[in-house]
């Protein structure tokens, strides 16, 4: 076979390979019938199903908490460490600058394990019970990782000078930061922050580990739910679920890309 | 005499390379000074503490006068021009140019009629709205000199400002930025690795080597009488031999004795410079003129000007001449005579630095 | 200087909430490791105890470690052996087209990736296309809590991983390298397993241990795909804590795969050490 065919139909069933699923799982999900081997008609009737499934939307709300209270924080502390490392250089920072990617690279279930075990421990001493907050810590813990190093990365030896320029132009310290730093890094800041949402949205096995009755998250829950089988409330749920980081993460890929052109 | 700029030993040691030391040395006002030297020879180490993004580890810097030593970069009367233009990417080239003033508060009418001065000796009228990412890197280059200009600088300091862009944009800008610091009469330190540019833009140009100040002089005493080796051997490309002198005499392992204007005696190198030396068909005896016999070994030819390379007496001298009517070329293999003025060769001798 | 101050304070909080929430939690493992699970579940920490490692032997732990790294060799391997076609090709495409397979690639390397796997098990499923596919040639009702069906998963779903970095180590060969190479008389096969290739590694390197990695430590995806007969190293760790409520092995369990993953970064970083000697 020519090579460039090879080539070409490896492209296309790699690309097939990876859409089919996703388009059959949409296209189930508006299907009539419950069984998924066969096409009755157009309906919407299993995602309105879902918008009154008491246990979905609280377990949404739970999410949506997480993650909007995760990536405030992420941001705020990953944010002062990508500045922290760019500006300071001594035996901890060079620690720090390798330590922060093992929160990235480590398994999920190692993660989930060790924040477990810790709350609980600490329960024995503190007020402490697995829920909504303990959630929020977890998430966070890892997601500052992923915001210093999407920013750290922004943060070069081109800023470094711009920086000095600004200086040389009698700017004071907030003023760079104001004037310089933060335009710079924007495009940077905005792609960190739609990815903790992401990042804390979608994650199940830690979250799984470290919520209590009453504050599951929407993929624990969904989790559950796909366990027992594939229905139709399911195909609806992950449809939903994956459209939603979709739309955020083609957001994510358009800012890096009109950052790079600039 | 009234300086703008004064290093009184100044010492700054790094980890790697770019460390100066014991650097001494003063900037008259309205003065174009040239930091001249190979990369890594400490010479935007000492822009760097003039702008005060660099800390001296030991020494006083002073600007008219006044100890800057711990006074923080924004609050320091200078303004640079980086190596790699360093434009905001964010900003148009008005609000880059505007930068300086913009974050010292001033009002909207001083801050347009300043912009209008620079734009009258800048030309860039039609890019002032444009992002520096639609200009050419010698635009960009402009904007970098009217950003810092625009401010009125005690002392402006360029960093390689031309290093970036080709040559015929370069020749040009050299005569630009002579000419707007003659009508502005800023005082200029410029930092430069390429000779001919030093040469011909400078008052004065501190050559620098491994961290030190070898000679600081103007350009044609510098080329001329340059007081140690390495000047003589980094400006220009003359023929350097190394022997003893003996009484007005240079003797080495390739010449018996060629006459020089030293009445010192020692081991020395002499220089002397491929322009100075004449050549002709003839031998040519003078009281004034050292002549040596060669054999023409190679004819580069350069277009406006001409390298000969001679073999002589096992060595080889390179001559370089004007390519003019009343040359006559001599062919490859030819003998010829080399004749040069006496008191054009250059003695360095070897206790000198 | 007051300058170096401000610096300090800005990384400040978000380094004592790493040292809080991340780095003690990761203490606290080793801590639960030498605990013992009493009756009610709970684990005693009066003395140092050894149960943990003990019960690798009783529980059958090495044939699980065994299937886990089978199975994630294979996934990395069948990941390598389509992602590298795919990422040499896109690299060859128009602009425009490269932009646009790679945001393709791109956007299930961050999207849910529950739904994603869930979205397999349909088609593993009784009844599902590929289910119907292979019987037609074998004697199957249902690929779904099938070995298969796992490594199958696993490759859908890392795939983006390996493609990815080995892209952006392509993008970056020069092209006058190929056609010096080429110059230099290497036949097409020649000048590209000298140049191309071996200039790759960095980002095969990266794919293989991005790919290997999470495979080893897999939860989700043998859960919905493999059942819960299905052992892997993953969810055996995920029933220590939430069933069997044994969490001193569960903790010892945690950590060998995080050995796994230091050990597997290592290597492959000493190997590419070695190489740029």
């Amino acid at each position: 076979m020519n090579r460039t065919v090879f080539l070409k139909l490896n492209y296309i069933f790699v690309l097939i390979f990876i859409y089919l699923p996703i388009f059959l799982m949409v296209g189930l999900s508006f299907n009539e019938s419950k069984y998924f081997n066969q096409w009755t008609g157009f309906t919407l009737q299993w995602y309105e199903q879902l918008f009154q499934n008491q246990n979905i939307l609280n377990a949404l709300y739970n999410s949506m908490i997480v993650a909007v209270v995760s990536t405030f924080l992420s941001i705020l502390f990953g944010f002062g460490i990508a500045l922290y490392l760019f500006r300071v250089k001594n035996r901890f920072t060079s620690f720090v600058e390798k330590f922060i990617y093992v929160p990235i690279v480590i398994p999920d279930v190692t993660m989930a394990a060790m924040m477990l075990v810790f709350f609980i421990f600490l329960s024995n001493y503190l007020e402490i019970k697995l829920g909504i907050a303990t959630t929020i810590i977890s998430h966070t813990a890892f997601n500052i990782s992923f915001v210093t190093v999407l920013i750290g990365s922004k943060l070069t030896r081109k800023l470094r000078v711009l920086e000095e320029v600004a200086s040389d132009l009698y700017a004071n310290h907030f003023q760079v930061i104001k004037q310089v730093t933060l335009p710079f890094v924007m495009p940077a800041l905005l792609a960190s922050i739609i990815l903790s949402f992401v990042l804390s949205f979608d994650e199940v096995v830690i979250s799984m580990f470290v919520t209590g009755p009453g504050s599951t998250t929407l993929p624990v829950y969904v989790f559950s739910m796909i366990k027992k089988g594939v229905t139709p409330a399911v195909n609806s749920v992950s449809s939903l679920m994956l459209i939603f980081s979709l739309i955020l993460v083609t957001g994510v890929l358009l800012l890096s890309r009109k950052d790079n052109l600039k | 005499m009234t300086y703008a700029l004064k290093f009184e030993n100044v010492s700054k040691s790094f980890s790697t390379s770019d460390a100066i030391k014991d650097i001494s040395f003063e900037v008259e006002k309205g003065e174009f000074f040239s930091l001249l030297g190979p990369s890594g020879c400490g010479k935007t180490t000492i822009l760097r503490i003039i702008a005060g993004l660099e800390q001296p580890t030991s020494g006083d810097v002073y600007i008219n006068e006044q100890l800057i030593n711990d006074i923080e970069p924004h609050l320091r009367p200078v303004n640079t021009v980086f190596q790699s233009y360093s434009l905001f990417p964010h900003l148009t080239v008005k609000e880059n140019i505007i930068f300086g003033l913009k974050i010292r508060k001033y009002d909207k009418k001083e801050i347009d009629s300043s912009l209008e001065e620079v734009i009258a000796l800048i030309d860039l009228k039609d890019h002032l709205k444009r992002k520096p990412h639609q200009l050419s890197g010698g635009e960009q280059q402009r904007v970098a000199i009217a950003r810092a200009l625009i401010n009125k600088p005690e002392v402006l300091l360029m960093d390689e400002p031309l290093g970036a862009l080709d040559l015929k944009l370069r020749e040009r800008l050299q005569v630009e930025i002579k000419s707007i610091q003659e009508s502005t009469k800023i005082t200029t330190i410029y930092v430069t690795h390429d000779q001919t540019e030093a040469l011909a833009m400078s008052d004065k140009i501190a050559v620098m080597s491994k961290g030190e100040i070898l000679q600081v002089d103007d350009p044609e005493t510098l080329y001329e009488k340059p007081t140690n080796k390495f000047t003589s051997n980094f400006l220009g490309n003359p023929n350097v031999f190394k022997g003893v002198i003996k009484n007005e005499k240079f003797i080495s392992d390739e010449f018996e004795e060629i006459a020089v204007s030293n009445t010192k005696n020692g081991p020395a190198s002499i220089f002397i410079r491929p322009e100075i030396i004449s050549f002709g068909f003839n031998k040519v005896t003078s009281p004034n003129v050292n002549c040596v016999e060669g054999v023409v070994e190679h004819i580069l030819y350069r277009g406006s000007w001409l390298d000969v390379i001679v073999s002589v007496n096992n060595t080889k001298i390179e001559i370089s001449k004007e390519n003019n009517f009343d040359l006559s070329i001599p062919d490859e293999g030819e003998k010829i005579y080399l004749y040069w003025y006496i008191n054009k060769t250059w003695v360095v001798f070897d206790d000198q630095k | 200087m007051t300058r170096n101050k401000l610096n300090n304070i800005l990384g400040l909080p978000g380094i004592i909430f790493l040292s809080i929430f991340f780095f003690t939690p990761s203490l606290f493992i080793f801590r639960y490791i030498f605990g013992s699970r009493t009756r009610t579940g709970k684990t005693s920490f009066d003395k140092i105890y050894f149960d943990s490692f003990s019960q690798l032997l009783d529980f059958n732990v090495v044939p699980i470690i065994n299937k886990s790294v089978v199975t994630a060799f294979f996934v990395t391997l069948i990941c390598f052996i389509v992602g590298y076609p795919f990422a040499y090709y896109i690299k060859k495409l128009s602009t425009t087209m490269k932009y646009f397979s790679l945001f393709l690639i791109s956007i299930p390397f961050l999207t849910n990736f529950l739904s994603r796997t869930y979205s397999w098990k349909i088609l593993v499923s009784k009844n599902g296309l590929i289910t119907k596919y292979v019987s037609m040639f074998y004697d199957v009702s249902s690929l779904l809590f099938t070995d298969f069906a796992v490594v199958l998963g696993m490759v859908y779903v890392y795939l983006p991983f390996m493609i990815l970095p080995i892209f952006t180590s392509l993008e970056n060969i020069e092209d006058s390298l190929l056609e010096s190479a080429k110059d230099l008389y290497a036949n097409p096969f020649k000048a590209f397993y000298y140049v191309t290739f071996k200039l790759s590694l960095p980002g095969v390197i990266a794919g293989v241990v991005l790919t290997f990695i999470p495979s080893l430590g897999a939860y989700i995806i043998p859960q919905i795909l493999g059942g819960s007969k299905s052992m892997y190293l993953g969810n055996f760790t995920v029933l220590q804590f939430i069933q069997a409520s044994n969490w001193p092995l569960g903790s010892l369990v945690s950590l060998i795969i995080l050995l796994f993953m230091v050990f597997a970064i290592n290597l492959l970083f000493k190997f590419e050490g070695q190489r740029n000697l």
